[in-house]
């Protein structure tokens, strides 16, 4: 049906304003593989062993919010919200990746974002990059 | 906990290598067709259907192996995790992606069977306390 790479379809990959549609497909399929396992990382970490290191964990947790609400945000063509999330999991990758490197002490137990998601092949950091050219890419366009 | 013999390590090493070939090739194979423009076609669903069959095998060997008393050296609870983690990539990322069949279906199913085999790596570590 579609195999073409420009704009003529309306499902097309810009302009829709939709980030759910096209390649967003696949995107969202990433968001929510991580969704997931933070998500499920975190509930580990908490549940089994809290005291040992409740800012990493805490930490954990809150990398896990962020990106349940990007899934459902940019599943849901809410490009707000999903800006938001998305711009809060960049600077959270960049904060904690330089953190936990400069100040690794701090830092006992490993997040997703440790040492720039090194534990994760480095995708947490690529992800919001890929997330925030995506949201612009389908902007609302008129004409 | 308590390290012991993991029984028929034989046979779940055989599924572990079968399992991480055939996600793989998988794949390649769905990112090659999405790549080339293609549309989700039932001999893509049949990859798909074929790779979650043998992780079925696998999920029912490991319980297996569980209640017979084969002893994981990492955490079980993780273990169990995963493993439900492994039947659930293909079905939910199918749903999803079959929402607006295209060419990002196939791309979609590619990055699931990639998730697939990082799933089974990371199992057969926990197994064997990595």
């Amino acid at each position: 049906m579609r195999e073409d790479q420009t704009d003529a379809a309306p499902e097309s990959l810009d302009g829709s304003g939709r980030t759910s549609r096209g390649f967003g497909r696949v995107l969202i399929v990433v968001y929510g593989v991580f969704a997931v396992s933070a998500f499920a990382r975190a509930s580990v970490q908490i549940l089994s062993d809290f005291s040992e290191a409740p800012a990493a964990y805490s930490l954990s947790a809150f990398a896990a919010v962020v990106y349940i609400v990007a899934t459902v945000a940019l599943a849901r063509d809410n490009r707000r919200a999903a800006t938001t999330a998305v711009l809060i999991e960049l600077i959270g990758v960049l904060v904690v990746g330089v953190l936990s490197l400069a100040a690794s002490e701090s830092f006992p137990r490993d997040t997703v974002w440790s040492a720039f998601g090194r534990g994760y092949g480095y995708v947490p950091l690529v992800l919001p990059v890929v997330g925030l050219w995506w949201i612009w890419h389908t902007r609302p366009r008129t004409g | 906990m308590r390290s012991g013999a993991v029984p028929s390590p034989i046979v779940v090493d055989g599924l572990v290598v079968a399992l991480l070939a055939m996600s793989l090739l998988a794949a390649l194979v769905l990112g090659i067709e999405g790549a080339r423009g293609k549309d989700p076609l039932w001999w893509h669903l049949g990859v798909v259907a074929a790779l979650e069959l043998l992780l079925v095998v696998q999920a029912v060997v490991a319980v297996v192996l569980l209640l017979e008393g084969g002893q994981i050296v990492g955490s079980a609870g993780v273990f169990i995790a995963y493993l439900i983690g492994t039947l659930l990539a293909l079905p939910l990322t199918l749903l999803w992606g079959l929402g607006e069949p295209s060419r990002w279906t196939l791309v979609a199913l590619a990055v699931a069977c990639v998730v697939v085999a990082v799933l089974v790596l990371r199992l057969d570590q926990i197994w064997a306390g990595v």
